[in-house]
């Protein structure tokens, strides 16, 4: 049998009481009080009251005397018990937080393509659920573990102390229920598990048959449906009474061992009084003790399920942990030295050929022997149909994907060489999606440049994205937040925020992925203006819309990885090939989108 | 001594709280107006319930029966008394086997009524849900509908098993044990019963605090989950943006709220339970000092003492977790509460109370007279007096720009909306005045989205009907030449699962088309797919349709050249109206809308075209 510390997730779990161990160890002492009173002085107290009764009238203690101390002790439980919760209970928040914090730094570092693998909403589960075991772990399971322990110890000894001959028989039954809560808790996790399935089936039947509601409907299957659903919700009402009637008789079954077992020792001690053996008073400490011995075989039982479902957690948050991180994201393996060279933008990629990992290495690679270069303030169109390779170009340019060395060189710099701070503060990127975030538009702008980036600076920005109107008409402005609870934009509006994003950093490199797609041509070309009049930054612009690019220095046409043509627009036209095929369906379409319109306003008059 | 319960109140205390999902259900006061309405749901099982509460009294009495004979067996040994101590311990021995098989039947009884009732509630629900008419299923997210059949019918069960069972037991518990105990001495137990009023009160100051605390937890959880999920979903943006470290700051902000939440709610549990046991531990205290004196006084046995410090537990024991059954319930009030919500819900679109009958055998005519619709009551409507018939055997195809009313159409032949004003017949009756069953026996209807459910094909083709039998399947599809399809994705006991996203909008569309062709409807309703499809699926495609429109009426709405002119005649919608109608060559002359709308089409296609040769 494995140790248990071999299990994934048991080491990382047992690791945060050492790292933790003074905190722990004082919740310990705080509780070690609690069960010393309540295992010992409580069980003693109330015996001396019986004591008081076969003694001698001046032997007797005062039972003001014993009440009192009885008082006492529950005033100094009262104050151990908010410590022991105080110690253990925060320091698992603690450890949480720790957790979730380290989960947080490694998921912002860990290379895009496992952000494309991994499913968000598992990630955010082993943020929150999965911590919330470790949390109940390290909180609950290491208290009630420690419990347990304590009060076997403190009143095992006194059971052997008081009466060997008595305990003889009635620790017996310690092993018995063990077994029993373990074979129980078994049961009942397998029969659990079957309630699990059948609600899962339900809920996946629920959801077609809601989902599907038009085809239910459209064909009137309604009747067929029912009778599945009711197999189904049958099915499981089935588990849930097969676990009914085991948990009907086992808590019960429980409560009588311990109790029948109570009555044994009653009865036995009973004898022990009559041949002298024992008093009175000592039967009553005795069992009273006895009571105590109860409370670690439940915690037993439910100490093993919270620490197994709290290593099973921690093991799901270790796989991310170890995850390797990205070089270049900021901490990341690249030389952290100073702020490195400051950049022009002068652009050279060269004979650049890229493959996802994990891609079929039979199938050609997303970028095949891609060679341009951009000198520092030039303009770049990159066009090709889908698939071409365009977003990936400029994902490897901005070191987003990892290119291969010398391939991508920033003023002759090998963007791999260069510190990640240096490379974000000269490239800005506006993706294909606008992302925004939940906050306000302002800190949207200056996302990542709050700190350097003052208002003049954002209002700027976005009054080159022809946006700043829009943005000061919105209730709030600048500072209306932005979100589900906020307020809502066009796609359009997004767009242009995104675009104002990039600018406001002042880029030296300017990476636009298609990134103007709802915002009409006139707009368009305004933007253009305005990002050339400024600093006049190397762009490189993917775009489905020809237009856009036709005064451009440069146009790359990039078919299934590989440049097919480059040149001017007047070069391209004149070459005939794919740019000129290009052209002429982007003319069709804009003409099919022209009468569309026609038909649609004439529509809207009636 | 019932140590047992003891110690589950223990594991009570130490447990920590789970994240719920409903984050307002303890604002609100308990309504327990709705538990009435569940009444009618319990009738059906009126004899376990009483059977439930008969076994409640047994178990009470057995557990209250306990310390009595606890104190007998003392007293017989104090008195030395051996045939005594063996006489009551037997008793004791006997009472607790008894308890033990009265929670026994009484857990059983009640967990049986519990899920009972739970299965017909749950099948009331869904059969309820079902009946809603299609703008229903439009309005309310698929997974929220989801959660109230599961979820919250779940939360029910505890206003069974705790509202009306607990509740009850506790209140029977703590009068009974008050009675004993004034009966057996009244200073005692004045003195026992003094920690009540305490009690109480410490609970019900603490309520609002740690369920504001509670909430708090929630909120700040619930606030790193969506921060995290917007963080992971623009994660390409922080990166790009180098916005790792400000992150770490916000992150470390909301992480920060989150900590302090749960401090604040250990701060409170730390005084809450504490408090609890150390009242109940000063009216011990009182009773050992005024108990001890009084047996030294020879007024009470030492017997009677153990046996009045043995009952205190079971009168404090209910009122220790007074706080957690109340959320309990709370939260049970609250679901319920969402359950009524959807079964008070009336559906917009019902079946007459006396339904007509649809001539037989049936012809296959469809007449709109004068139909105007709109999706929202007083929005713009989608239809604006449209009256059309088509005749037995006819097809039209229905064509329009983006918006102009053609896909609502076919839904109201089928009755998946009621026009707001004008009719809509089926062989000659209002399609209002029949069962809906009976007109959607008679009407088939294919979407452009083809929804597949995650069974077989043969399934997803015959949808479960028993009339429909393999044969039947494989012949609709071999006439809509769909069979290749099928094949292709491993015959027709293949189970559709994640494999259907594999599908494209034209292959869906096949599986479709003997979906409907099945059920050999007199009428048929065909909402072509727009998306560009490769050549080999269109001619599939094109044989299909024809073999679907064969021999019955069918309404077509056309995006296909192809389709279009094969059509017996060309209605063409213009915001909600019909503008101009007849066939393809004479429409095409007049050069107006149905010329300009071709023209379109034959600019996208070739754009396409273009862009599939680039």
């Amino acid at each position: 049998m494995p140790r248990p510390t071999d299990r994934p997730g048991w080491r990382t779990l047992l690791s945060h009481a050492r790292r933790h161990w003074r905190t722990y160890a004082v919740g310990v002492a705080a509780l070690a009080l609690v069960d010393a009173i309540d295992g010992i002085a409580v069980p003693w107290l109330t015996g001396a009251a019986f004591a008081n009764l076969e003694r001698e009238p001046d032997l007797r203690v005062s039972t003001a005397l014993i009440g009192a101390a009885f008082a006492f002790a529950a005033l100094l439980q009262l104050g151990m018990r908010y410590a022991w919760r105080h110690f253990f209970i925060r320091t698992a928040d603690r450890v949480g937080s720790e957790m979730r914090t380290a989960l947080f730094l490694r998921l912002q570092a860990l290379p895009l393509s496992y952000h494309d693998r991994a499913r968000s909403g598992d990630l955010v589960s082993r943020m929150t659920n999965d911590m919330n075991d470790v949390r109940t772990a390290a909180g609950s399971g290491f208290l009630l573990a420690a419990d347990a322990a304590l009060y076997l110890l403190f009143v095992i000894p006194q059971l052997l102390w008081i009466s060997p001959r008595l305990s003889a028989v009635a620790l017996l039954f310690v092993p018995l229920v063990l077994v029993l809560v373990r074979k129980g808790g078994q049961a009942v996790h397998a029969r659990s598990a079957a309630v699990q399935e059948r609600i899962a089936a339900l809920s996946a039947r629920l959801q077609e048959s809601f989902a599907g509601a038009r085809v239910v409907k459209a064909f009137a299957i309604e009747p067929g449906e029912e009778l599945r659903f009711q197999a189904l919700a049958r099915a499981y009402q089935g588990a849930q009474v097969h676990l009914a009637r085991f948990q009907a008789g086992y808590a019960p079954s429980l409560g009588m061992v311990f109790d029948l077992a109570h009555v044994l020792v009653l009865g036995l001690g009973a004898r022990e009084v009559l041949n002298g053996r024992l008093t009175l008073a000592e039967l009553v400490v005795y069992t009273r003790a006895f009571d105590k011995v109860v409370w670690p075989m439940m915690a037993i039982g439910m100490v093993t399920g919270m620490l197994q479902r709290g290593a099973a957690a921690q093991a799901r948050i270790d796989e991310v942990l170890t995850e390797p991180v990205d070089p270049a994201a900021p901490g990341g393996a690249a030389p952290a030295v100073d702020d490195g060279p400051r950049l022009a933008g002068g652009l050279s990629v060269r004979d650049l050929t890229f493959r996802y990992s994990g891609a079929d290495p039979a199938r050609p690679p997303a970028l095949d022997g891609v060679s341009f270069e951009a000198p520092p303030g030039a303009l770049v169109g990159v066009v090709g149909p889908v698939g071409a390779g365009k977003s990936t170009l400029l994902s490897l340019i901005a070191r987003l994907q990892e290119p291969p060395p010398g391939a991508v060189l920033l003023d002759g710099h090998d963007v791999r060489d260069l510190p990640p701070p240096a490379l974000r503060r000269a490239v800005a990127v506006v993706p294909q999606e606008a992302f925004l975030f939940s906050a306000t538009i302002a800190e949207n702008v200056a996302f990542g440049r709050q700190a350097d980036l003052d208002q003049a600076a954002i209002e700027e920005a976005c009054r080159a994205a022809h946006v700043d109107g829009e943005v000061r008409a919105l209730d709030g402005g600048y500072a209306a937040l932005l979100g589900e609870r906020g307020v809502n934009l066009s796609g359009g509006q997004r767009q242009r925020l995104t675009i104002a994003r990039a600018l406001a950093r002042g880029p030296a490199l300017l990476l636009l992925d298609d990134a103007l797609s709802a915002v009409d041509a006139e707009t368009e070309a305004g933007i253009a203006r305005a990002v050339r009049e400024r600093s006049g930054p190397t762009r490189v612009v993917v775009t489905h819309r020809l237009s856009a690019v036709r005064g451009a220095d440069l146009i790359v046409v990039l078919d299934r990885g590989r440049v097919v043509a480059r040149g001017t627009h007047e070069a391209l036209m004149a070459e005939g090939g794919l740019y000129a095929r290009l052209a002429r369906a982007e003319r069709l379409e804009e003409e099919a989108a022209r009468l569309e319109r026609a038909l649609g306003d004439e529509a809207a008059r009636g | 001594m019932a140590e047992a319960t003891g110690g589950k109140a223990r594991g009570g205390e130490r447990q920590a709280g789970a994240v719920q999902p409903d984050d307002d259900a303890d604002l609100r006061p308990v309504d327990l107006q709705v538990a009435w309405r569940l009444l009618p749901f319990a009738r059906p099982h009126l004899r376990l319930v009483v059977l439930g509460l008969g076994l409640m009294l047994v178990v009470t009495a057995f557990g209250l029966l306990g310390p009595r004979l606890l104190g007998a067996t003392v007293d017989a040994i104090a008195a030395r008394d051996a045939d005594g101590v063996l006489r009551w311990t037997l008793l004791l021995g006997a009472s607790f086997v008894g308890l033990f098989l009265g929670r026994w039947a009484q857990g059983f009884a009640l967990g049986v009524l519990g899920q009972r009732i739970l299965y017909d509630l749950r099948v009331t629900l869904y059969e309820h849900l079902e009946r809603q008419a299609l703008s229903f299923f439009q309005r309310w997210p698929v997974g929220r509908l989801v959660t109230r059949v599961t979820g919250d019918v779940e939360a029910l069960a505890e206003l069974f098993s705790v509202g009306m069972i607990t509740i009850l037991s506790d209140v029977v518990t703590i009068v009974a044990v008050a009675g004993v105990l004034l009966w057996i001495d009244l200073e005692l137990a004045l003195l026992g019963l003094s920690a009540l009023p305490p009690l109480l009160c410490l609970v019900l100051v603490m309520r609002r605090p740690v369920r504001g605390a509670n909430r708090a937890v929630r909120r700040r959880v619930a606030e790193i989950a969506a921060f995290s999920h917007e963080r992971l979903q623009g994660v390409r943006v922080v990166r790009a943006c180098g916005a790792e470290a400000e992150d770490q700051a916000r992150f470390a902000a909301v992480d920060g709220a989150a900590v302090a939440a749960y401090d604040r709610r250990t701060h409170l549990d730390a005084l809450n339970n504490p408090g609890v046991y150390a009242i109940t531990a000063f009216a011990v205290a009182l009773v050992l000092w005024r108990g001890g004196e009084a047996a030294l006084a020879g007024r009470i046995s030492a017997g009677t003492l153990l046996e009045v410090i043995a009952y205190l537990n079971w009168l404090y024991m209910p009122i220790r977790d007074l706080a957690s059954k109340y959320t309990l319930l709370q939260q049970a009030a609250a679901s319920s509460e969402r359950i009524f919500e959807l079964l008070d819900h009336a559906p917009e679109v019902a079946d007459p109370a006396a339904p007509a009958a649809l001539p037989t055998p049936a012809r296959g005519e469809v007449e709109l007279r004068g139909v105007r619709f709109a999706y929202a009551p007083g929005g713009a409507p989608a239809l604006d007096g449209v009256s059309l018939r088509v005749a037995p055997g006819e097809t039209v195809a229905v064509v329009g720009a983006t918006g102009a009313g053609k896909s609502t159409l076919g839904s109201l032949v089928l009755r998946l909306w009621d026009p707001q004003a004008g009719q809509v017949l089926l062989d000659g009756v209002d399609v209002r005045a029949v069962r809906q069953a009976d007109v959607r026996r008679r009407v088939a209807l294919v979407l452009q989205d083809v929804f597949l459910f995650a069974g077989t094909i043969e399934e997803n083709i015959s949808l479960g009907d028993p009339a429909v039998d393999r044969a039947a399947v494989e012949r609709a599809a071999r006439a809509v030449a769909a069979d290749d399809v099928i094949a292709r994705l491993g015959g027709y006991d293949a189970v559709l699962g994640e494999r259907a996203a594999t599908l494209s909008q034209g292959e869906r569309q096949l599986i479709a088309f003997a979906r409907a062709l099945v059920r050999e409807p007199a009428v048929l309703i065909l909402d072509e797919a727009t998306a560009s499809i490769d050549p080999a699926t269109e001619a599939r495609l094109q044989a299909g349709v024809r073999a679907l429109v064969r021999g019955r009426t069918a309404i077509v709405i056309a995006h296909r050249l192809a389709t279009i002119q094969s059509a017996d005649r060309i209605v063409v919608l213009h915001a909600g109206r019909v503008a101009e109608e007849g066939p393809h060559a004479d429409l095409l002359a007049r050069g107006g809308l149905y010329a300009r709308l071709v023209e379109l089409q034959r600019l996208g296609h070739e754009r396409d075209d273009v862009a599939a040769t680039a």
